[in-house]
């Protein structure tokens, strides 16, 4: 029995018609759960008594960190996995999950501030964890920079692979920044280890967002890794020309 | 002069924001992706249809 080699979907490049859709359908559900979370918070959920509208950037500012700090949990495993088994697919995927796991943490750094305005006053402080949020940033994002500063493949995936693996060790420290410092960052609502503050008809728009942005989160890593596959087989073709 | 009670001043102009923006960036990122993708499969598929030079 023959096993299949590592890393080999690059290595073999497919015909272009065994390829998969651009759009993932995974994708289309996404969107779908997004219309659905957007009009449900929009027009059924109450208004908080205290903070008014501005509370309902709640439901896409959280699950937007969620999913940012999914993408960069599977960064750091994949990491793990291409560090043990040497799997180029293994550092795709962290390569995948990077960017995508960028675009989120930018969701939830621009969110904050809207949140931060009518609330505190301010659109920034230098609190712990906006700030570690903002370190976390600019850690995915050197990660991404090295990505595109080293030529030889097998030397930028080990050395993005410890990079990686480093930024995730960051996220329990930004979950319990708001424990370990007094910020003026909120305590968690839900995330906590009793049952959610928050009442029913808020807590299922909160969950509905969550769900919604989960599954965004999935399909655009995997539309982002379809993309690699792609640039990899040109590149192997190419003789190693940057398809970017 | 007594004291009117009155519910949160009016914020919804931020929510608004966040959700525009929010759509703009995460729909902006899947159209960029695609387009990329795009660029690359036609690329692909031209060097896989090339005639190959003995």
């Amino acid at each position: 029995m023959t096993s299949a080699p590592i890393g080999g979907e690059s290595s073999v490049p497919m015909s272009a018609s065994r390829r998969g859709p651009l759009f993932d359908p995974l994708f289309i559900v996404a969107v779908l759960g997004m219309v659905a979370a957007y009009v449900r918070a929009i027009f059924f959920t109450p208004i908080e008594a205290l903070q008014g509208a501005a509370q309902k950037i709640y439901y896409i500012h959280v699950p937007s960190a969620l999913s940012a700090y999914i993408s960069l949990t599977i960064v750091a495993l994949m990491s793990i996995v291409y560090l043990w088994l040497g799997d180029e697919r293994a550092d795709r995927l962290a390569e995948s999950a990077g960017e995508v796991g960028l675009v989120f943490l930018s969701g939830v750094l621009t969110t904050g501030p809207l949140w931060a305005k009518p609330i505190w006053g301010t659109w920034w402080t230098w609190d712990a964890r906006l700030t570690l949020t903002l370190f976390l940033w600019f850690l995915t994002t050197g990660y991404l920079v090295l990505r595109g500063a080293i030529d030889d493949r097998a030397m930028r995936a080990r050395y993005s692979a410890v990079l990686g693996i480093l930024a995730a060790v960051l996220i329990p420290f930004i979950h319990l920044s708001v424990y370990l410092f007094n910020t003026l960052h909120p305590m968690p609502i839900v995330l906590k280890p009793d049952k959610p503050s928050m009442p029913n008809d808020m807590l299922v728009t909160f969950l509905g967002f969550f769900a919604a942005c989960t599954v965004l989160c999935i399909a655009l890593i995997r539309m982002r890794y379809r993309y690699g596959v792609d640039r990899d087989a040109l590149r192997a073709i190419e003789g190693g020309v940057e398809a970017d | 002069m007594m004291f009117q009670p009155s519910g949160p001043p009016d914020t919804s102009a931020y929510y608004h924001a966040a959700y525009v923006w929010a759509a703009v960036l995460y729909g902006g990122y899947a159209v960029l992706l695609w387009v990329r993708a795009r660029r690359v499969r036609e690329r692909l598929r031209a060097s896989q249809d090339a005639p190959v030079s003995s």
